[in-house]
Order: structure tokens, then C-alpha cells, then sequence
């Protein structure tokens, strides 16, 4: 009963803070809208005005309940003492009776039925939203970066969760997303209203709320939903600016377009679909869109089928803004590659299809009785692929909590929630743990960066491997001499296209028997991948830097020294057998950069020692004390057999997986 | 009206109830077919969840819906699965003789125009089989005569009754969208000079249709692959050649081998046939122009340029589908839409030439000897195309004459028959056969029952002749050594 009234207060102060930010903002401008509307926006861009506030006091380390709990109260105490009476609109064409009715009962009984699955625990793994802001949460303000791992950028949207999450924790979060799509679907309803389509608007509204896809999405704390509700309001600020020319609509829909762009910035948290699938995927891919899904992926529902019966409203004016709206977050989707995001699109190709049958007496009242009917999760369960993404079973004793919170999510995150509980048990708060496979990260308090996630995760993941392939250690160094010159930089170029990539462990420079000694002031560039440059210049066994792909023509590494140096070679030590035959030496005296011929010599390297223990040295370097491996890695089973030799002690396993402390 | 108008009408309608009763007594009495039992064990007898989410081109969606209802409200048998299919063979027969009268009036020529409609071999058996060709084809029948009475501004509901009748043609089988899109093409043709017409059209008729028909197989279709569509021909003229000989010699097993003469003759024909529906069609063109200059508002006429317009957009549909998706053209009952069209063409231009007393001797005979050729072909006790499985209730009812249910039987069947085995076992409740196999006819079994293809098993596996099927020519067999034993 507790956990449940901390999971509504975290939502309710969230969204009543947003909501009091947005009417201040709206009463600021002075915009004249319906009361609905004036409600609807205050809460979308009250949103964004809120996220923008505790992304402020994170940036100031002051992400705390109190702080939130006072702001928000500010707000709202602000907001009524500004509160002013708005007027309706002269014209709002009303819904006939029927459809009215049918998109109360429709309504009411889908945000019970979504209520109940966002109260569950919290099951949401892709895209780890949570996992974020609950580090952003334990250190109560964005955590240090480590060094050399990229961490996905944080979404908008991930603010407000962090406002929720700090009282209600993780339903309070999903809470709010669902709130986000409620807010949506009366949002639609109240812009085809004022456009005159009332019946259309319901229509489309709840085709969108009732989606099989917008359900499963709006119930976790992700960001699908919630964009595709802030594009929405953009596209609705606009057009009531369009339709009243008060330029003040203009500042709202500029703001919620940056909130757009603020909240969509987030990484893929979906299947990925890969570049060549693309077109077929925008194109051709309707039924897997529509009815099936796929492993892992939702569906609008089977209703959606009908999208292009939308075109027929091309022959209004509105029908044309609808589309050209659904072109543009088509880029969108483009852009992100993510199938969720085609929520947004759904948005206003539903509203194009309201208004191409609106004319056809009885259509639109069946078509929303069917889509209700194939939506609801026990029947949608029985026509989509059976592990495609959706609600599964009815969540009523676990949004009770009547029912083991860990066995439940035990059993619908396994085994990430179960190897999250371990990492918890094993890493201190904050403590920084590298993990080769993704746990539940929103329910441990330790700091853990996945390998998969980053270029940079990804090479210190190789970097482990590198003892155990021999392939990934240098085999051979190759020497470039020249005649003794004076530069002040040098470039490593590769002037032909190779099937391969160009790899190099180590760079060094030679004047005469004498290594040049690395400065600090060296300034490395790459072409590619130049955030891994200085992995050929740290005298480390186990980091290199590579093109990643195979190098093309052009590609180059450069060192730039501050100084004059006079240099006579340059080795570099990589795979045996790398191609060598399209590299060249450039050097500059500071003005041109010039070719310089060399000698090649190869030289083979002899078996280094200490390899693994140079891997674990580099992890300990970047901070990191705990590493978590699953079973099923290709380290795995060399780790367990010589945690010795690695210098690293098992603390825990778990689920197929262990956890290794770094010693 | 003249008494006489009143005594063909009513003659009319006694050879409809008199096919109607027909169809009904063979829907009672004929032994499952295998399409029909495949229908009944793949799609009716399991649970909607399986029924609906499973797409192949036996899988007539709103047939098996029907089927569905009218097995679990009144039992598993024969009759109850043809049921909608006979109810549909009524609704045919109604709307080909409003469309006969349409045509002759109340006039002589009514009663054989309704025999020719109804009585071809392809489409008498449709009206009584458990399958969507025959309710299909009633239903599109009825939007051409809702099409064709429509008065110059259709109301709201006439369109939507138009809409209500094309989804179902289309829910009970994907082959009536070429023709149902020809007709809404031919409405939309022919209101095109009302004001609003193509709104009206739009919004009751074209939208309707298809959100109804997407609702209906949307969930079967979404796991159709390419492969599902597999029955048609490659080339149009095998096409034609396919529903001609469905049409003219299916029935035609009676022929006893001495007269070949006659066999081959209507081999000939049916090969012609092709030629003499093309004659009809180009033959058309002309009297469609002239009606519509002259006496666009006469009924017949209405029908007439309707079917013809119709046929003519068929081909091109059929023909660009081919070409361009390679869709392959129909293959008997397939293209049975085809044999409706083609005989309104010709009966309606047999009306236009009918002032022509020549004409109107040569067409009737025509037809008297069209109607005679349907009439030898007429089976109660079978379907002529699936002559094979007129006996396996036959063997089914001796099986359970001679067995007590005492041991499990194994079943040895052709694969022809497996189908019709497990339908029979499962009407029955005969536990103690183990389910039949489809490839099993020479596995070890108590009894066998093998097709004429197979006899040679009979000396091979040993086997007794217990009894042999007239029609069918299937052998019921056991092993030596059972039949022996006491």
C-alpha cells in the first residue's frame, strides 16, 4: 500500500509541477486557447519546461526528493496565483452522441487496463532509460564520464522520470509516460474538434491509445510514446498559430519542437534495423508494422492495415497538413531506425484516415470496436508472433502488490533482472562495474557500463579478448625509414582502399637507436575513430587503434608535436601480416605536409606475457572495479580458469554469469 | 400480366425449389469430399484462435466461419457442414432467376435461362459443397442485380447492400475481387454523370467494402506467403479449356467406352468453347453500344451492358495480374464466375437477337442442347470431380458394421482418402481407428482402402478384397491372415 502511494505521489508531483510550469509559461504568453487545450498544452509543454529544471539541478548535483518535491510546489502555488479564466473558443464542433460515448467507455477502459500494467514492477530493459536515471539518481546528478566510453545521451524525457523515480521509483516513471499518451489521445481528439472532425479525432485518438504498440510502450518508462506526443502538440501549436496568427503560438511550438528534438536524441532502444533493411522496412513491411511484430518489436494492430485508405485525404486541406506532418516524422524514424518510432507517424496517418472516413456512416464506430477488440492483450496475444513485443498477462496482483516484486520481474526480465540483484549484492553504490551483457540496470545502485553500448565499451571488451586471440595481438613490427628530417608533425596515410582494417597497437618514432619520448603535449588525430587514437601511443599491449572498417583511401593517424623533432623511422607494431604496401609517411614543417620515401622492414614480435593482466590493468586504470561476465562470453571460460593470472577474485555468480572483483 | 406470364414465372420457381431440393438432398446424403474434409479438420473443427491465424488457398475464411457456427449449433455431419453452402446455392438460384426475368420477362425463355444458369455441372455442385466457391458466387451474383436494378440515383442503403454483398463474395474466397472490383468499376462507370454519385459510391459502397473485407482476413492473410496461392493455370487458354471441360465433361464417367465418338465430340467442344465465349464478348461490343444509345433504361439491356462491361474488365484484370504479379489465371472452380457471365452475355444477346425468328429457332435449340448435355452430367449420389471419394462413407458405415470398437484399427488409405477418413472418424466419435495417415497406404494396417491406382498392393501387401465401390472404384482390402482368423 505504501509502495503504491509514493508510486502516485511521484507521478502526481511530477505532472502537477509540469503542468503548474507549462500554465505559467502559457499565461506568460498571454495564448487564448479552449479550456482542454489550455490544460493539454500546459502539460506537454510544462513538461519540457520541467525537464529543462531538473536537468539544471542535476548539472548542479541537486537532484534530491526535497528539491523536486519544493520546486514543484513553487510551481503550483505560482501557477494559482496567476490562474485566469480561459474562454472557449467561438467554434468547437461536438462529437455526435454515439461517438462520444464510445470514446469515453473505450477510453476510460484502456487507461484502467494501461494503469494496472504501468503499476506492475517495471519490466522495461531496451534502451535502459531507467537504468540512467536511476545513476543519475544514486548520484544525485549526472555521474562522472569515463574516460574514453561514449555514454548515450541522456533523453528529455528521462528528467521528469527522475523527478517521479526519486518518491514513487520505477512505476512513478511509467506513470508519467502514460500520462504523456493519455494526454495525446484527448489531445487529437481536441484539435479534430476544433478543426470540425470530431468523429474523426476520436477515431483517430483512439486508434492510437488502444495500440497494441502505444500500450506496451506508454506503460514503461521508454520514449516512444511521449515523443510522438510532444511532435504532436508541435504540429497542434502550429496550426493553431496558422489558424490565429498570434505569434505567441509560434515561442510554444518552437519550444516543444526543441523538446522533440531534446526527447528523440535518445539511443536505439529497439531492434536495430539494419541499413539494408531500411527501405523494405519503411516500404513493404506492413503486416509485421500491423499484425505479426517480430522478436522483440510491437505492432500498431491489424486495423492499421487500412492506413492507406488515409490518402483519400489528401483531397483536404488538413488532410494534406496530416500527411506532410507523417512525412516528416517519417525522417524521424529514418534517422533513429528504431520501429517504435513509427508511433508518431501512426499519429497523424490515424487522423488522415479518421477524416477519409468520417463520410461513411458507421465505419469509423466499427473500426474502433474491432481495433479495441484485437487490442486488448489476451486477443492480440493469440494472432502475433508469440514473442513479439507487448503486454503479456493481466499484471493485477503485481500492480497489488500481492506478488513477490522479485519473482516477478525474476520472471518476465530473465535472467537480467536476476544478474542485476547479484551485481547489487556485489558492487558497492556507485561503484563502477564493466559488464559484457546487459543487466536490469535500473534495479542495482553500482554504476555499470555495458560493453555493447559504446565504441569504447566495445574495444575494452576486444581488449580482453586480445590474450585469448592471437589475432588480436601484434605479431610483427614494421619499420619506415627515412632520411633524418625536421617536422613538427606526422601523418601515417593509407593511399589505397584495403579489404582489411588498419590496425595499429603502438606507434613509435625513432631518432636514430633512440625512441623519441611522448610528450604531453601531443595532439593525436585520426580520421576514423579518432577517440581511440591515443591506444596506439600507450605503451599498452592490449589497445589498439583501428579504422574499425576496412580502411579506405585516405585514412590516416597523425601526431602532432608541439615542436620541431628530427625523426629517421617510425614502427609500428600490428597483426602479423597486415598490409603495409599503401602506407605512407607524411611529414610537416609546419606550413605543407610532405611525402617522404621509406624503407619498409618487418620484424616479427616474440609472445608477450602479462597480457591479461595489462587488460585488468587498463580496466582499473579507467576506474572500474568489478566486471561481470556472462558464461556464454568467449572470456568467460578463461577468466574462470585463470582468475589468477588475470588478478581478478570471483564474488558472486549468478544466472549463468559471474562477477569478478578487480584486484 | 397474362396468365400465361404467371405460369412461367411459377414454373421458374418450381425448377429453383426442385434444384434447391436437389442440392439439399445431395448436401444430406453425398459422402465428404476431400476438400471439404480437409476444410472441416483444418479449419472448422479447431479452436477460432487456429482457424483464424492460418491462410491457404482451401481456407475460405467466411465459409469456415459460418461452417463454424452451423457445426456448433447443430452437430458434426455432412449436411451441417454444407449447410451454408446450400443456403448460398438458394441465394444463387433466387438471384438467377430475378436476373433471368430481368432478361426475358415472364416469357418461356425464363425457364431455360434459369436451367442454363444453374444447372451447369461446376456450379450445381458448388451450390451443396462445403466450400465458398458456390456462397461466394451467390453473393457477387447478387450485387450484379442489385448493380443492375439500381434506379438512376441509388439510395445509401442500396450501395451498402451492394458493399455488404461484394465483402462477402470476398470473405468467402479471394477469386470474386477481379469481378467485384469490375462491377464497382462498371458502377462507378455507370453513375459517373450524377452529381456526387462517386461520393455516394465512395463513402457507402467502395469504403464499406473494403473495411469489411479487411476486418474479415486480415488476421488469416497476415501469414499468406506466395506460396499459398498455388491453384490457377499459366496460360489463359488452358484456363478456358479447364472451366469448358469442368463444364461439359466432368459428369461425363457414365460414358460407356464404345461410344468414343461422343466423348470425343464433346472433348471438341469444350475445346471450342473458349472460341465461342470469345465470339460472344467481341459479338457484344456492338449490341452494348447500340443499347446503350438506344434503350439504356430497358432492364435487359441494364444487365446485359453490365455483364459485358464486367467480362470485358475481368480479362484485362486477370490478364495485367498476370503480367504484372504473376498471379496465375483460374483453374475450373476458380474461374467459376466466369460461367454466370459468359451464359447472361449469351442469353442476353440471344433476347437481342430473338426478333430473328432463325435466331430464335437456332438459340433455342442451343440451348435445349446445352441444357441436355448439363442434364447427363447430373450425379445425385456424387460430385463428379471428386468421383474418388464418393465411398468413403460407404466404407466408413462397413467398418463399423464389422468391427465392434473393441481393438484399434489401422487404417492403410490412399492419400486421397485420408482427409475423408478422419472427418468420418471424428462425426462418429470412432476412437478405436487410429488416426489415418496421410502416406500410409502400405504400412502394416487391418484394413486398406485403395484407389484404382493402387490395386497392385493388393497382390503386393497380400491383401483380401472385402468389397469394391461402383462409383468410386475404391476397394475396401484386408490382410490374408485377418481375414482368416476367427
Amino acid at each position: 500500500m505504501k509502495t503504491s502511494l509514493y508510486m502516485l505521489a511521484g507521478a502526481v508531483v511530477t505532472l502537477s509541477g509540469a503542468m503548474a510550469a507549462g500554465q505559467l509559461l502559457l499565461h506568460a504568453l498571454r495564448i487564448g486557447l479552449s479550456r482542454m487545450e489550455q490544460r493539454l498544452f500546459a502539460l506537454v509543454v510544462g513538461a519540457g519546461c520541467w525537464s529543462a529544471m531538473v536537468c539544471l539541478l542535476a548539472w548542479m548535483h541537486l537532484a534530491r526528493k526535497g528539491v523536486f518535491v519544493a520546486l514543484a510546489a513553487l510551481l503550483i502555488v505560482a501557477a494559482f496565483l496567476v490562474r485566469r479564466k480561459y474562454s472557449e473558443p467561438p467554434t468547437m464542433p461536438g462529437l455526435n452522441a454515439g461517438m462520444r460515448w464510445l470514446f469515453r467507455v473505450l477510453f476510460a477502459f484502456f487507461l484502467v487496463l494501461y494503469f494496472v500494467y504501468a503499476a506492475a514492477p517495471e519490466s522495461g530493459l531496451f534502451g535502459n532509460h531507467l537504468g540512467r536515471v536511476k545513476q543519475v539518481w544514486e548520484a544525485r546528478g549526472f555521474p562522472h564520464a569515463v574516460a574514453g566510453i561514449t555514454q548515450p545521451r541522456q533523453s528529455a524525457i528521462e528528467f521528469p522520470y527522475l523527478t517521479a523515480f526519486s518518491i514513487g521509483r520505477h512505476c512513478s516513471a511509467a506513470l508519467v509516460h502514460l500520462a504523456l499518451l493519455a494526454a495525446l489521445a484527448l489531445g487529437m481528439a481536441s484539435y479534430a474538434r476544433r478543426r470540425g472532425y470530431g468523429n474523426a479525432g476520436a477515431f483517430a485518438a483512439l486508434m492510437v491509445f488502444m495500440s497494441p504498440l502505444a500500450g506496451v510502450d506508454a506503460t514503461m518508462a521508454r520514449t516512444e510514446a511521449a515523443l510522438a506526443c510532444v511532435l504532436f502538440f508541435c504540429y497542434y501549436a502550429i496550426e493553431l498559430w496558422s489558424e490565429s496568427r498570434q505569434r505567441r503560438m509560434l515561442i510554444v511550438a518552437g519550444a516543444l519542437l526543441v523538446f522533440a528534438i531534446a526527447v528523440g536524441v535518445s539511443p536505439s532502444t529497439g531492434s536495430v534495423v539494419q541499413q539494408a533493411d531500411r527501405p523494405a522496412m519503411l516500404l513493404g513491411n506492413a503486416i509485421g508494422w500491423t499484425v505479426l511484430g517480430s522478436t522483440g518489436q510491437g505492432f500498431l494492430g491489424p486495423v492499421f492495415m487500412l492506413a492507406p485508405l488515409g490518402l483519400l485525404a489528401l483531397r483536404l486541406r488538413t488532410g494534406r497538413k496530416l500527411w506532410l506532418a507523417a512525412a516528416l516524422s517519417a525522417l524521424w524514424l529514418i534517422g533513429s531506425a528504431r520501429l517504435e518510432s513509427a508511433l508518431p507517424i501512426a499519429v497523424f496517418v490515424s487522423l488522415a484516415m479518421g477524416l477519409a472516413l468520417m463520410n461513411s456512416p458507421g465505419m469509423l464506430p466499427l473500426l474502433v470496436v474491432a481495433h479495441a477488440v484485437l487490442s486488448l492483450p489476451q486477443v492480440a496475444g493469440t494472432y502475433s508472433w508469440p514473442d513479439s513485443w507487448r503486454l503479456q498477462e493481466w499484471p493485477l496482483r503485481a500492480a497489488l502488490r500481492r506478488l513477490n516484486e522479485d519473482a516477478y520481474l525474476s520472471a518476465r526480465m530473465f535472467p537480467a533482472y536476476g544478474w542485476a540483484r547479484s551485481i547489487e549484492q556485489a558492487a558497492a553504490k556507485n561503484e563502477l562495474v564493466f559488464a559484457l551483457a546487459e543487466p536490469a540496470r535500473a534495479y542495482c545502485a553500482a554504476r555499470v557500463i555495458v560493453a555493447a553500448e559504446s565504441s569504447g565499451g566495445r574495444a575494452l571488451h576486444e581488449m580482453l579478448e586480445t590474450p585469448l586471440r592471437t589475432g588480436l595481438q601484434a605479431g610483427e613490427a614494421l619499420r619506415l625509414s627515412f632520411s633524418p628530417q625536421t617536422a613538427d608533425a606526422l601523418r601515417l596515410v593509407a593511399e589505397a582502399s584495403s579489404s582489411t582494417p588498419l590496425r595499429i597497437h603502438e606507434l613509435r618514432l625513432w631518432q636514430g637507436e633512440r625512441e623519441v619520448v611522448r610528450e604531453e603535449g601531443w595532439r593525436l588525430r585520426a580520421s576514423v575513430n579518432p577517440e581511440r587514437a591515443g591506444d596506439a601511443f600507450d605503451n599498452s599491449y592490449v589497445t589498439r587503434w583501428s579504422t574499425v572498417t576496412p580502411a579506405a583511401q585516405g585514412d590516416f593517424i597523425e601526431v602532432e608535436f608541439g615542436s620541431d623533432k628530427t625523426i629517421d623511422a617510425v614502427t609500428l607494431e600490428w597483426p602479423a601480416g597486415q598490409s603495409a604496401e599503401s602506407l605512407e609517411v607524411w611529414l610537416s614543417d609546419g606550413r605543407h605536409w610532405l611525402k617522404t620515401p621509406v624503407r619498409m622492414s618487418r620484424s616479427p614480435i616474440a609472445e608477450r606475457r602479462g597480457i591479461r593482466l595489462a587488460a585488468i590493468f587498463r580496466l582499473k586504470q579507467l576506474g572500474f572495479r568489478m566486471l561481470f561476465v556472462p558464461n556464454a562470453d568467449p572470456c568467460a571460460k578463461d577468466l574462470s580458469e585463470n582468475s589468477l593470472v588475470w588478478r581478478v577474485t570471483p564474488v558472486r555468480e549468478a544466472h549463468e554469469a559471474i562477477i569478478y572483483r578487480l584486484d | 400480366m397474362k396468365p400465361s406470364s404467371i405460369v412461367w414465372t411459377r414454373l421458374a420457381q418450381a425448377v429453383a425449389i426442385a434444384i434447391l431440393a436437389f442440392n439439399v438432398y445431395r448436401a444430406a446424403t453425398c459422402s465428404i469430399t476431400i476438400d471439404e474434409a480437409f476444410t472441416y479438420n483444418r479449419f472448422v473443427r479447431p479452436a477460432y484462435s487456429e482457424t483464424l491465424l492460418y491462410f491457404d488457398a482451401n481456407q475460405h475464411v467466411l465459409y469456415t466461419l459460418l461452417a463454424k457456427a452451423t457445426v456448433g449449433v447443430f452437430g458434426v455431419s455432412e449436411f451441417t457442414l454444407r449447410l451454408p453452402g446450400v443456403l448460398g446455392g438458394a441465394l444463387y438460384l433466387w438471384v438467377a432467376l430475378a436476373l433471368s426475368r430481368m432478361i426475358f420477362g415472364s416469357r418461356p425463355m425464363l425457364v431455360p435461362a434459369l436451367a442454363l444458369l444453374a444447372l451447369n455441372p461446376l456450379v450445381l455442385d458448388y451450390m451443396s459443397m462445403a466450400r465458398g466457391y458456390g456462397a461466394g458466387l451467390a453473393c457477387w451474383l447478387g450485387g450484379l442485380y442489385l448493380v443492375a436494378g439500381w434506379p438512376p440515383s441509388p439510395s445509401p442503403w442500396q450501395m451498402r447492400l451492394l458493399a455488404l454483398a461484394l465483402t462477402a463474395s470476398v470473405g468467402f474466397n479471394l477469386i470474386f475481387i477481379p469481378p467485384g472490383l469490375a462491377l464497382v468499376a462498371w458502377c462507378a462507370a455507370d453513375t459517373a454523370r450524377q452529381k456526387g454519385a462517386w461520393a455516394g459510391l465512395l463513402n457507402h459502397t467502395v469504403l464499406p467494402g473494403i473495411v469489411g473485407a479487411t476486418l474479415l482476413l486480415v488476421l488469416p492473410m497476415a501469414r499468406a506467403e506466395p506460396g499459398s496461392f498455388y491453384v490457377g493455370e499459366k496460360t489463359l487458354w488452358k484456363a478456358v479449356i479447364s472451366i469448358s471441360h469442368a463444364s461439359l465433361l466432368q459428369g461425363m464417367h457414365w460414358l460407356p467406352a464404345r461410344i468414343r465418338g461422343w466423348d470425343d465430340g464433346i472433348w471438341n467442344l469444350a475445346n471450342v468453347l473458349g472460341w465461342a465465349a470469345a465470339a460472344c464478348m467481341i459479338a457484344g461490343i456492338p449490341a452494348g453500344v447500340h443499347a446503350m444509345a438506344r434503350a439504356r433504361r430497358v432492364e435487359a439491356n441494364r444487365v446485359g451492358v453490365a455483364v459485358l462491361a464486367i467480362t470485358w474488365m475481368v480479362l484485362a484484370m486477370l490478364v495485367a495480374g498476370h503480367y504484372i504479379a504473376q498471379v496465375p489465371y483460374p483453374y475450373t472452380r476458380t474461374g467459376i464466375y466466369w460461367i454466370p457471365l459468359l451464359t447472361l452475355l449469351a442469353l442476353w444477346l440471344y433476347e437481342r437477337a430473338a426478333t430473328y425468328t432463325a435466331a430464335r429457332v437456332a438459340g433455342c435449340t442451343l440451348a435445349c442442347a446445352w441444357l441436355l448435355l448439363y442434364a447427363l452430367q447430373i450425379h445425385p449420389t456424387y460430385y463428379s470431380f471428386f468421383r474418388g471419394d464418393a465411398g468413403t462413407k460407404h466404407f466408413v458405415d462397413v467398418l463399423r458394421s464389422l468391427e465392434s470398437g473393441s481393438r484399434t484399427l489401422r487404417l492403410g488409405v490412399n492419400w486421397q482418402l485420408e482427409q475423408g477418413f478422419n472427418f468420418y472418424r471424428s462425426k462418429y466419435g470412432l476412437n478405436w481407428i487410429a488416426p489415418v495417415e496421410r502416406y500410409a497406404v502400405e504400412k502394416p494396417a487391418e484394413y486398406y482402402v485403395l484407389l484404382p491406382e493402387d490395386l497392385p498392393l493388393i497382390d503386393k501387401l497380400r491383401l483380401q478384397v472385402v468389397q469394391r465401390h461402383p462409383v468410386s472404384k475404391a476397394v475396401l482390402a484386408r490382410p490374408v491372415q485377418a481375414a482368416s482368423s476367427p
